[in-house]
């Protein structure tokens, strides 16, 4: 009888480190899983960065900064926005102009995206002026 | 009977405490995959980031009217960024050179010699070019991966 009821306890014993175990698990994987997704986050964040600061200096450098787009694999949406899918994140570039009296100031905001957040958004403008006649 | 019923009791504790133990090195062994697969993700974005982050900072240190300029020394593609201080011209030369990409500044009346430059980081190979006010620099880093920065001159030449 006592035999029986000392493994008893044993067996309680070692269901309850079981469950203790358990629950550590949940909560270590649970941790990992964050750990993956923050890096997985920080790497796409960086890649697009490097990729939007070239983006923005080809686009500031560029006489026609439609065909830059086109060419980088961009496609334009009904609302004049450009898309690219880069892996594992989005670019969206919006154009603007703004006429000045001596010319032109060419604008250009790189936003980077992951899963339909924005990671940070890249603001770029150039003034063009006007071809004065010699 | 009753000893039959104590074997297997006795058989189920042990089962128990081998699952415990097939659990706990299992989850060890995840808990090491996810933090190698973490570092080895943040050391390649590291690796990635440098040359680019090395490059774009020092051609905006530098960015004056005639200061950037891409050499062949040898057949050594180099970027040459030039700058005045006390009235000494002196040079800045970035280039790849035996797997790392080096960088050397210099007085520019000294000759260049890449062997004198310190090594900044790994690079396999480095490539500048410069077309109008756009600078283009491919770097292939230790893995064999290609990185192409694009950087574009903000002063006028």
């Amino acid at each position: 009888m006592v035999k029986h009821n000392r493994q008893n306890t044993l067996l309680m014993e070692i269901l309850i480190v079981v469950l203790f175990f358990a629950l550590c698990s949940t909560v270590i994987l649970n941790v990992f899983v964050g750990a993956h997704n923050q890096s997985a986050r920080a790497g796409a964040q960086a890649d697009a960065l490097i990729a939007a600061q070239s983006l923005a200096d080809r686009l500031y450098a560029a006489d026609g900064r439609k065909d830059v787009l086109r060419q980088s694999g961009f496609a334009e949406d009904e609302d004049g926005a450009w898309h690219l899918h880069c892996g594992a994140y989005d670019l969206l570039v919006t154009l603007g102009e703004a006429a000045c009296p001596a010319g032109t100031m060419e604008t250009a905001q790189v936003t980077a995206l992951r899963q339909e957040k924005t990671l940070f958004s890249l603001p770029s403008a150039r003034y063009v002026p006007e071809e004065v006649a010699p | 009977m009753k000893t039959k019923s104590h074997s297997i009791s006795g058989a189920f504790v042990f089962t128990l405490l081998g699952v415990f133990a097939v659990f706990s090195i299992l989850l060890v062994v995840l808990g090491a995959q996810a933090y190698r697969t973490t570092v080895d993700s943040a050391s390649a974005h590291t690796r990635k980031r440098i040359a680019a982050a090395f490059v774009r900072n020092a051609v905006r240190a530098q960015d004056e009217r005639g200061a950037i300029a891409v050499e062949d020394r040898d057949g050594l593609p180099v970027l040459a960024l030039s700058s005045e201080w006390d009235g000494e011209r002196y040079v800045q030369y970035i280039y790849g050179y035996q797997g790392q990409l080096c960088e050397l500044f210099t007085a520019a009346e000294y000759d260049f010699a890449p062997e004198d430059g310190e090594p900044v980081c790994a690079a396999q190979a480095f490539e500048p070019t410069l077309e109008g006010d756009l600078l283009t620099v491919r770097v292939t880093d230790e893995t064999g991966h290609v990185s192409t920065v694009y950087i574009a001159r903000r002063c006028a030449q």
